[in-house]
């Protein structure tokens, strides 16, 4: 049956108005998938997975024998040992650093307090316009849209979507992120927002507070979200501008996880139990630590009452 | 049979997007491998099945992207009017042709969202890179899909006028 160029002109609008309105509809109500959707990435993310180990295994192998391009005939046997042993090397080496990470990660989960199951990155967003991750780990193993994830250096970001063994990570640094926050030495509080690159800001900082804001400094979570507890390094600050107008400083921050080179992360499963000051993820939980390590809080904090008085 | 083919290809070249690209540190800069097998798909005869292939692959897009959903959805929709649009109306011999084709669409559907974002005071920025490099990777990407597309193509019918190059 031949369609008319008019009707295709129609059909044709008809579906750009459509997927429109769907859009529109959509990024008002972020929603957690339906069971085909579901079903879908059931399906999806074990080819993901086994292209993702294959990557890996490819990799060692280039790594490997990339150097061997090339080499004499009469050496080729004393070579293939090198480069046997230098695979291996490299391997031990992968296997060494692998290690380092699981056993930062163990320490983060033993010091977080709060249940958490380990996951792998196995595959990344495949549009440029967000920034997602997605996991070998999803409802089967207790997660659920809004859970905070970290990695060994601090806060990586929130699931987003799950299916039975995979979820998506929105990460820290994709535009529609939001992260209540503090710089650890001042206490000032503000909102850490991704810039939908590889950076974020911090946000709602008072103009007056200019000074008590340096490079450097660091930012951790307040655990006023119910998402992560109080204290995990969110970045650093890269950069502080005074807008000539405005009420608030432009801070921007440099994420204290590595988003665009994750391999494993963890999901803390319980938001809102052990959550609040009381915790704290930084070593020897509790303000003292903060204090030894960073020096005591600056005069822009409110001095804390003596003991047996109320506030 | 086609129609399966193509859906076949752009969900290969999804999870080639999602694994392969991040690994050479592509993965921020953002090029769409699947737009030009919609931009394709628009510019010759098949139109029915064309809608089809935009709106499973749309849909797929925006399951794999992890970002909000029906972004992919609307730009390939709106991907395949232009292609659609574009069709008999210029020479598309060589490759040169086909990769402007789809460096025009990128970059036209790309402003489109952004447009459409800014109107309806959503915040949602362009790739890492910029507009302009997100649609120059993928038109590039045209280049090596377009054995690949001449392959779908072969699997068509005796009437198909547009022939790629290969």
């Amino acid at each position: 049956m031949r369609i008319s160029t008019r009707t295709k002109i129609v059909i044709a609008l008809l579906l750009v108005v459509l997927t429109g309105w769907n859009l529109h509809a959509n990024h008002k109500v972020q929603q957690d998938l339906n069971f085909a959707d579901r079903m879908i990435l059931f399906i999806t993310a074990p080819v993901q997975k086994a292209v993702h180990w294959s990557l890996g295994g490819l990799g060692a192998v280039f790594s490997g024998y990339v150097d061997l391009v090339g080499v004499e005939k009469e050496n080729a046997a004393l070579r293939e040992q090198v480069a046997g042993w230098e695979s291996m090397e490299i391997r031990l080496r992968e296997l060494e650093l692998e290690n380092e990470r699981l056993r930062r990660l163990a320490d983060l989960r033993a010091r977080a307090a709060v249940p958490s199951v380990g996951a792998e990155v196995i595959g990344w967003g495949t549009s440029g316009r967000f920034r997602v991750v997605r996991i070998d780990r999803g409802r089967a193993h207790g997660l659920r849209p809004g859970l905070g994830v970290i990695d060994a250096s601090g806060v990586v970001g929130q699931v987003l979507h799950t299916s039975a063994g995979a979820a998506d990570v929105l990460l820290l640094s994709d535009a529609s992120s939001n992260l209540a926050a503090r710089l650890l030495e001042t206490r000032l509080r503000g909102i850490v927002r991704g810039d939908g690159r590889w950076h974020a800001s911090l946000e709602f900082v008072n103009r007056q507070d200019a000074t008590a804001v340096r490079e450097d400094d660091l930012v951790v979570t307040s655990g006023d979200n119910a998402v992560f507890p109080a204290g995990i390094p969110v970045g650093r600050v890269a950069s502080v501008e005074v807008a000539e107008t405005g009420q608030f400083l432009t801070v921007t921050l440099r994420p204290a996880s590595d988003l665009s080179n994750l391999q494993e992360v963890v999901v803390l499963l319980e938001p809102g139990t052990s959550f609040g000051d009381e915790v704290h993820f930084l070593p020897r939980t509790g303000e003292e630590a903060e204090d030894e390590a960073y020096g005591p809080p600056s005069p822009i904090s409110p001095p804390l009452p003596p003991e047996g008085q109320d506030p | 049979m086609r129609v399966g083919a193509a859906i076949g290809l752009g969900f290969f070249l999804l999870v080639l997007r999602s694994t392969v690209l991040p690994a050479v540190g592509l993965s921020a800069v953002g090029p769409d491998l699947i737009l030009p097998l919609i931009v394709f798909y628009g510019a010759t005869n098949r139109f029915g099945e064309g809608v089809v292939v935009t709106l499973v692959l749309g849909h797929l897009a925006d399951l794999m992207s992890g970002g909000t959903f029906g972004v992919h959805l609307f730009q390939y929709s709106l991907a395949f009017g232009l292609g659609n649009l574009i069709h008999g109306r210029i020479d598309q011999q060589g490759a040169f042709v086909p990769c402007l084709m789809v460096f025009v669409v990128a970059l036209v559907t790309g402003f489109s969202i952004s447009v459409l974002y800014g109107l309806w005071g959503f915040e949602v920025p362009a790739p890492a890179g910029g507009l302009w490099l997100g649609s120059l990777l993928t038109s590039a990407f045209t280049v090596p899909l377009l054995p690949a597309l001449r392959a779908l193509q072969s699997i068509s019918r005796r009437d198909d006028k547009l022939v790629l190059p290969g």
